[in-house]
């Protein structure tokens, strides 16, 4: 299950007006992709996908932080490659392929892109309010994913991300 | 030439080859008893600490969907040990997952993954450990 650890670092950053009109666009996709969304998806398929642009955006979002909180957010943007590829390999299992990943923060769901463009007074609280968001996903997830194996595989990922919660609220001084 | 009782006698072995394959039937309250003596054993393995209540807290969880008690099983109390209890209940609770389909056992089973995980990651931290080892906590042969 094992994934490849994506470096976002070499990723642009593109703040400007531009950016401001794309978040705009940002919120709109993340209609599609907040919690709420991910598991209304009433296919198989269509709910993973919603996990893995999640996993992905995520991933994106503690690279651009990265600096800020090396020995957490380095681990914690691995994990979420690594469970967008296990994703990936259940999206496999059901007969679909693995899209166009995100590119640049523009693309990015509303927690990921609040992560990724925080300033560094922010930073903890924010990944603590994108891991909230996690959990919350696949523990909407969990009930409505049929196949034993991608249901197993899922719930790992919710331990991970309550475990990724957890060393987030304690540093973040959050009970 | 092809009878008709050869017709129906090939028919009928369609039918026995085609059926759904054996699979061993789940029984939802043997597989609750097994996640509430997992979770019992770790909170009989609990220190006095802070941590110990949401480990109580995630057994009444359970004794109220398993229905009945038993045995409650003991332990030495110990950090290492609570630690390990947890570990393999985690592991108990992902695996219910993969057997229990109805979103009232989902629902639940996800309550109790999230709350275990972050209790292993959290004895980790009192040991002085890495509270974090692995991108999917709870696989069987998994730290």
């Amino acid at each position: 299950m094992n994934g490849r650890d994506e470096s976002s670092a070499a990723e642009p950053r593109r703040f400007g007006r531009r950016a401001a009109l794309a978040s705009a666009g940002a919120a709109a996709a993340a209609v599609a992709l907040n919690p709420g969304s991910a598991f209304a998806a009433s296919d198989e398929g269509g709910l993973l996908l919603g996990l893995w642009r999640r996993e992905k955006g995520l991933a994106i979002a503690y690279g651009q932080q990265v600096h800020t909180q090396p020995e957490l957010f380095g681990p914690a943007r691995r994990h979420a490659n690594d469970h967008a590829a296990a994703i990936a390999t259940a999206l496999a299992a059901v007969g679909l392929g693995t899209p166009k990943p995100p590119w640049t923060t523009n693309d990015l769901d509303v927690a990921a892109h609040r992560l990724a463009t925080s300033r560094p007074a922010d930073v903890l609280a924010n990944a603590v309010l994108v891991e909230e968001d996690m959990v919350d996903v696949y523990k909407g997830a969990l009930p409505a994913l049929p196949d034993a194996k991608i249901v197993m595989t899922a719930a790992t990922i919710l331990a991970s991300h309550a475990q990724h919660l957890f060393v987030l609220r304690r540093a973040a001084q959050v009970t | 030439m092809v009878t008709r009782r050869a017709l129906l006698g090939a028919g009928t072995l369609l039918l026995v080859g085609c059926g759904p394959p054996d699979e061993p039937e789940v029984n939802a309250a043997n597989v609750w008893g097994e996640q509430l003596r997992a979770s019992q054993a770790a909170l009989a393995a609990y220190p006095s600490i802070s941590l110990r209540s949401a480990a109580a807290k995630r057994v009444r969880q359970l004794e109220s969907q398993a229905g009945a008690t038993g045995t409650v099983p003991t332990a030495t109390r110990s950090l290492q040990t609570a630690l390990e209890a947890e570990r393999v209940a985690l592991q108990t609770h992902v695996a219910a997952v993969g057997l229990l389909e109805d979103r009232a056992s989902r629902e639940l089973l996800a309550s109790l993954i999230a709350g275990t995980a972050e209790a292993v990651s959290a004895l980790r931290a009192e040991l002085g450990e890495p509270p974090i080892v692995d991108a999917f906590p709870g696989q069987r042969n998994r730290p």
